[in-house]
């Protein structure tokens, strides 16, 4: 490579970090102009607040916005609970190595996929309603709200099957890169249980390790989409459904109201988290004399028994779910109360599948489009820029995490607003880019650890000996980085594969994924078709995964039985 | 106070590190254990607090003040632990990990008079509202030693903590210990690779072979 082609290549290097939140802030723009009626593209040519009259005079707007406020905020206190639970209760047992060993599968499963799997589990003819039917003497469904309920428990109930093992993931992170062993020994060496010393000494430590994953967590809570409509709230729906609903309105006046929907869900995200950091600072401050009045605490066994049990049911559950989504796709005939179905059979393979091809090659199409630019790149932006400038580093690293911590709905509205204006949306190559928006981060995030525990030196062996950069960087580095390389690609393909709102808003309703399809079948009745949907979106990223996993060791394998045959070349012609 | 180990054995993965190993310690006494890498001088410490991993299997006894410990929980035993490094909290101020070591039910004013008697011995009043991350490793170390002795510990296991600071700050901090311990008449067990950390008492430790003798100049 010439210093010209380095130049530019590391010119790119640096745009790119800084093209991602420009599209954001452009979005954010594309929404904010609309919620004040000016719309060229569609006729409105002038600034008036219409739009929020329109929006303060829906019926039922404050049960919407307190009910978003509730599930956002719930879920991410339950999700913190249960980590908090696995981290006092399971540290340096058995379950917390299950545990990291079974999560990464269980994040790679698209959340309306769980989602389904958890409506098969609590709809009134549920998994757990046929468990409880001989006990209960239930003969029919019963009569009960345990799916769209209007406070969204049900909602809460998913989400927190998702976001727990996410915040768990964040949390084994954070151990590691905290001295907690050191840290409950010196607790324990003054006086305290392990209890005490969890919470007094090593929570204290990794919950600030962990903050940006739970305000992550709270950002997505308050603005699901594809969850919440396959699960409910539906009367009221959700703030983020409702403005879905009026964006997708024939009537282009609602386009109005639904940005200025949007703009108050990004004001309703940045208030909750407010609260909840102000929330945080005074338990901080009420706990303070806690945490030095001395109280050594007793061992409490049955209270970790308890904690144990919860985290194993919050993961029972989760696989559960996922379960019962796979004996619908091979259940014929399963009446209530049966807790498994009476006549098993291929025929919903067999009679949907050729329904699924489409959506799944076009699943496939921008999932792996997406993922390979993203890696690339990522390798681009990883290989150009300097690392000596760890706060450059930090600064990409926060750009990285606006798409995650501001809501969908909003700025995807605005990005909308303007390919409209250009005229840019219903193609497949925006819904790559706009996937890409997405699937970049993480796949910077991913490959970015590996980059840079990655040995310079074998660069440099590999530049003295062959001369050239090019062939150093395709047959050394890359080589060595498959791992990482294939894992990477798998992840991208599972954020992307999981994606809704993007493939929905900048698609104009041309391209039907998996998910799409999943979340649009989900009101219907056909619960075999919709089990099938859901087992495909799970299979999609669990086979890259599983790629990911047997391919370097199939290339090991070989490389090895190559090398074998090779020195037993060797000694026969010595011989 | 006294700090005995009766017939102690020690094992790894079925690699003996120890074997009938006897020791007392008497009250404001210092008995240093030396040795190579791997001879088990911190797996005892880890034994002798309770802190062993599952993998290490023991047998003896260990008495403290003349209460057998052998099957309390690490928190129960009432040993102070010192570290190479000193662990202060990050999240609470000197006079909070001062009063973190402190026992439950005390006074305010009580609480406030050791604090201030712990910084004073330490020879840092009025650095109760510092964190410690504005401390020098000096004045770390002596926190975490004041920290320790607030426990009220019957017996302390030193593990090697005098090993990272510079040679002037460690003869001073070695003074300053080993006159805490004999003031405050704690029987101390020190872990440490330099001859001259020690005290009275040395015992060499090499290849579940135990040399005990005293400190020759």
């Amino acid at each position: 490579m010439n210093a010209h082609h380095t130049g530019r290549a590391k010119a790119l290097a640096y745009l790119i970090p800084l093209l991602f939140p420009a599209i954001i802030v452009a979005g954010l723009a594309g929404v904010i102009l609309p919620a004040f009626g000016w719309f060229p593209a569609l006729g409105f040519h002038s600034f008036t607040l219409t739009p929020w009259q329109i929006l303060f005079n829906t019926p039922a707007l404050m049960e919407m916005v307190l009910v978003t406020m509730f599930v956002g905020l719930s879920t991410t206190a339950i999700a913190l609970l249960l980590t908090l639970i696995f981290a006092v209760t399971c540290w340096q047992t058995r379950l917390w190595r299950i545990t990291a060993r079974s999560l990464s599968p269980l994040l790679a499963i698209p959340h309306s996929a769980l989602a389904i799997g958890a409506l098969f589990l609590l709809a009134p003819s549920g998994f757990f309603s046929r468990i409880a039917a001989t006990p209960m003497g239930w003969t029919r469904p019963p009569d009960i709200l345990s799916v769209n309920d209007p406070l969204g428990l049900s909602l809460i109930f998913t989400l927190v099957l998702k976001e727990a093992p996410f915040l768990c993931l964040m949390l084994i992170t954070a151990v590691s890169q905290t001295p907690v062993k050191r840290l409950l020994t010196a607790g324990r060496a003054l006086g305290y249980s392990p209890l005490q010393c969890w919470l007094k000494l090593a929570w204290p430590q990794v919950y600030p390790k962990m903050r940006l994953s739970v305000l992550i967590v709270m950002a997505f809570s308050l603005s699901v989409v594809d969850v919440s409509m396959i699960i409910g709230p539906n009367l009221p729906p959700l703030l983020p459904v409702q403005i879905l609903f009026w964006q997708q309105n024939p009537d282009i006046t609602q386009h109005l109201p639904a940005a200025a929907g949007a703009l108050l869900l990004l004001l309703l995200v940045i208030a909750t988290m407010g609260l909840w950091l102000l929330g945080e600072k005074t338990l901080q401050f009420n706990l303070r004399n806690w945490l030095t009045a001395g109280h050594r605490g007793g061992q409490k066994p049955l209270l970790m028994k308890c904690g144990k049990m919860t985290w194993s049911g919050t993961l029972l559950m989760a696989l559960t779910a996922l379960i019962v989504v796979a004996i619908w796709t091979f259940a014929w005939r399963w009446r209530f109360p049966d807790i498994l179905p009476s006549v098993w059979s291929l025929k919903s393979w067999i009679r949907y599948f050729p329904r699924l091809l489409d959506p799944l090659v076009t699943t496939l199409i921008i999932a792996v489009s997406s993922s390979v630019i993203g890696i690339a790149l990522s390798i681009l932006c990883l290989e150009f820029r300097s690392p000596e400038k760890p706060w450059q580093n930090r600064a990409v690293t926060a750009f990285f995490y606006l798409p995650l911590l501001l809501p969908q709905m909003t700025f995807l509205l605005g990005i909308q607003t303007l390919l409209v204006s250009l005229h840019l949306d219903g193609y497949l190559v925006t819904v790559i880019g706009c996937h890409l928006l997405f699937v970049f981060p993480y796949c910077y995030l991913s490959l970015s650890g590996s980059w840079q525990q990655y040995d310079q030196r074998y660069t440099q062996a590999g530049r003295l000996l062959c001369g050239s950069p090019w062939k150093t960087f395709w047959q050394v580095k890359i080589p060595m980085l498959l791992t990482p390389l294939l894992t990477t690609l798998a992840l991208g393909i599972a954020v992307s594969t999981a994606l809704y709102l993007p493939t929905l808003m900048t698609g104009a309703g041309r391209y039907e994924t998996l998910t799409t399809e999943a979340v649009a079948l989900a009101s219907g009745g056909n619960r075999r078709l919709l089990a099938l949907y859901a087992l495909m979106q799970m299979l999609v990223p669990m086979l890259f995964f599983a790629a990911a996993l047997l391919t370097p060791r199939w290339l090991h394998i070989r490389r090895k039985g190559f090398s074998l045959s090779a020195g037993q070349r060797t000694s026969r012609n010595e011989s | 106070m006294s700090l005995e180990l009766d017939n102690i054995s020690l094992a790894v993965a079925g690699r003996t590190l120890l074997e009938e190993f006897f020791l007392t310690i008497k009250a404001g006494e210092i008995v240093s254990i030396m040795g190579p890498s791997g001879c088990g001088k911190s797996t005892l410490l880890s034994v002798i607090c309770g802190a062993q991993s599952p993998a290490i299997t023991t047998s003896g006894n260990i008495i403290v003040n003349g209460h057998n410990v052998t099957d309390m929980a690490m928190e129960k035993r009432r040993i102070g632990l010192l570290f190479q490094d000193d662990l202060l909290f990050p999240h609470m101020t000197v006079n909070g990990n001062l009063a973190f070591a402190l026992p439950a039910g005390l006074s305010a004013r009580e609480r406030s008079y050791r604090i201030d008697e712990a910084l004073a011995a330490a020879d840092l009043p009025g650095y109760g509202n510092m964190h410690p991350d504005n401390l020098s490793g000096g004045q770390r170390a002596r926190i975490s030693l004041m920290r320790t002795l607030l426990a009220e510990p019957e017996a302390l296991l030193l593990d090697e903590p005098f090993s990272r600071l510079d040679a002037h700050l460690r003869q001073q901090m070695r003074n300053f210990v080993f006159d805490t311990v004999k003031d405050k008449q704690i029987p101390a067990l020190l872990v440490t690779h330099d001859r001259q950390d020690c005290c009275e008492r040395i015992i060499e430790l090499n290849a579940s072979k135990t040399i005990s003798g005293d400190v020759h100049d």
